[in-house]
């Protein structure tokens, strides 16, 4: 696994002792690990939920990564950016799975979220959110990644090149493909030109 | 510059809410895509908002990463030369031991009774695993961090001692130990069966070999039994 550079925005900013953490984690320090698991693992769970359509796969997934980082800890670089290195792991652990016919299957409703709408998702409206939500979960695999890789988490198209293990054109192209798609699909009406 | 090829260009853009000095002066004088960018850039900031109900971290994975053992960096104060020798010692090692293991493979069947040896190493590993632990719901997780275990190392060569290890994890081993547990971490241990299942069959989906898939399926139907049985015992 290579390390992952440069750093690029990030929309919700991680706790200051992450370095720390890391350092400790790499010294064999357990408890260290678990404060980077608890800081990654909505971020991660997320982001593979809506890979996947499937809480359970993507709880095995996420665990899964956590479980491979720990276990190639040494192979990180600090000081380079750990959640596009433990994305790519997931990526890989994800692209795995999919091997088997059996995971390429369709979103099935009971993996649907249930849980009451935050506050924010209130005011945006529930039914825009969900014309969002399958617009996104229509888009192909790949592009879906990179668009949320990108959106979510803010990252550039050279970590999601690197997370994806694709060129940064490619990556850039699927986040076009990505977002063109989701126009099209939410606002048909066609573009006026001056 | 066109509208359709500024509209383009605004969607391959990394911060399409931050254009570049060509884009913006033509959003500047054209009201139509400025209006679709805003739209656009409204839409893009939504997708952070879509629900996903996230579960706390599984107790299971603090568990499981308890067991496994910790990788230092190797510190070598040696110098180059020394280190190459010893690099060069270690690799006819290497080469001995995997003559060695590639020979005991082949001696392996004709070694007395062959059925018994895997169950052992089953059992040895079901001991380290309990070793440390005495609370019956801790022996109940780390049974399942095991099956988690045998399932990762999952292979064609070693699909008849995986079904074995398994029945005997999910329809007797398991049993010794979840009488006790408590009634309020029953639920997540449950939660850890039904995945264990799902993780069973979707590897049964995925591989190409018909005599692991089906090792694979028959443990999966060991879990669901065991999950039968112990909402039955509980009475949940």
């Amino acid at each position: 696994m290579r390390a992952v550079t440069d750093q690029a925005e990030n929309p919700s900013p991680l706790p200051v002792e992450e370095a720390r953490w890391i350092l400790d984690a790499q010294a064999g320090n357990r408890e260290a690990f678990g404060q980077l698991v608890e800081a990654y693992w909505p971020r991660l769970y997320r982001w593979l939920f809506q890979l996947t359509q499937n809480r359970h796969v993507a709880e095995d997934l996420a665990q899964d990564a956590f479980l491979r980082a720990w276990e190639h800890l040494q192979r990180f670089q600090p000081g380079t950016n750990f959640r596009a290195w433990l994305f790519r792991i997931a990526h890989n652990a994800l692209h795995n799975s999919r091997r088997g016919p059996a995971n390429r299957r369709a979103n099935l409703p009971s993996d649907l979220p249930d849980q009451e709408p935050s506050p924010d998702a209130r005011l945006l409206g529930r039914e825009l959110l969900q014309r969002l939500a399958e617009a996104v979960s229509a888009l192909p695999a790949e592009w879906r990644a990179a668009l949320l890789l990108r959106v979510d988490e803010g990252l550039s198209f050279r970590q999601i090149a690197e997370i994806t293990q694709t060129t940064e054109e490619t990556a850039r192209w699927r986040v076009f493909k990505a977002r063109q798609q989701l126009l099209s699909s939410l606002d048909p009406q066609p573009p006026e030109s001056s | 510059m066109s509208c359709e090829n500024v509209r383009e260009q605004l969607l391959a853009c990394e911060t399409p809410e931050r254009p570049g000095a060509s884009l913006s002066a033509h959003l500047r004088h054209c009201p139509a895509c400025r209006a679709w960018w805003r739209r656009w850039v409204r839409l893009e900031r939504q997708l952070p908002q879509l629900p996903v109900p996230v579960p706390p971290v599984p107790a299971s994975l603090f568990e499981a990463l308890e067991l496994r053992p910790v990788h230092l960096p190797s510190v070598s104060a040696t110098p180059a030369r020394e280190r190459a020798r010893s690099k060069a010692a270690l690799a006819s090692s290497l080469a001995a031991a995997l003559l060695l293991f590639a020979v005991g493979w082949w001696l392996w069947p004709h070694l007395g009774d062959a059925s018994s040896k895997p169950q052992r190493s089953y059992t040895q590993r079901r001991d380290a695993y309990l070793a440390n632990v005495r609370q019956p719901s801790q022996q109940a997780h780390a049974l399942l961090n095991l099956a988690d275990e045998l399932l990762a190392e999952a292979n064609a060569a070693q699909a008849k001692t995986l079904q074995e290890a398994l029945e005997q994890l999910f329809e007797h081993d398991l049993f010794t130990c979840v009488e006790a547990v408590p009634v309020g971490q029953r639920p997540e241990l449950l939660h850890r069966l039904g995945r264990l299942e799902s993780r069973s069959e979707r590897l049964a989906a995925s591989t190409r070999n018909d005599r692991l898939a089906e090792a694979l399926k028959r443990s999966a139907e060991s879990v669901r039994r065991a999950d039968r049985r112990l909402r039955q015992m509980w009475g949940t």
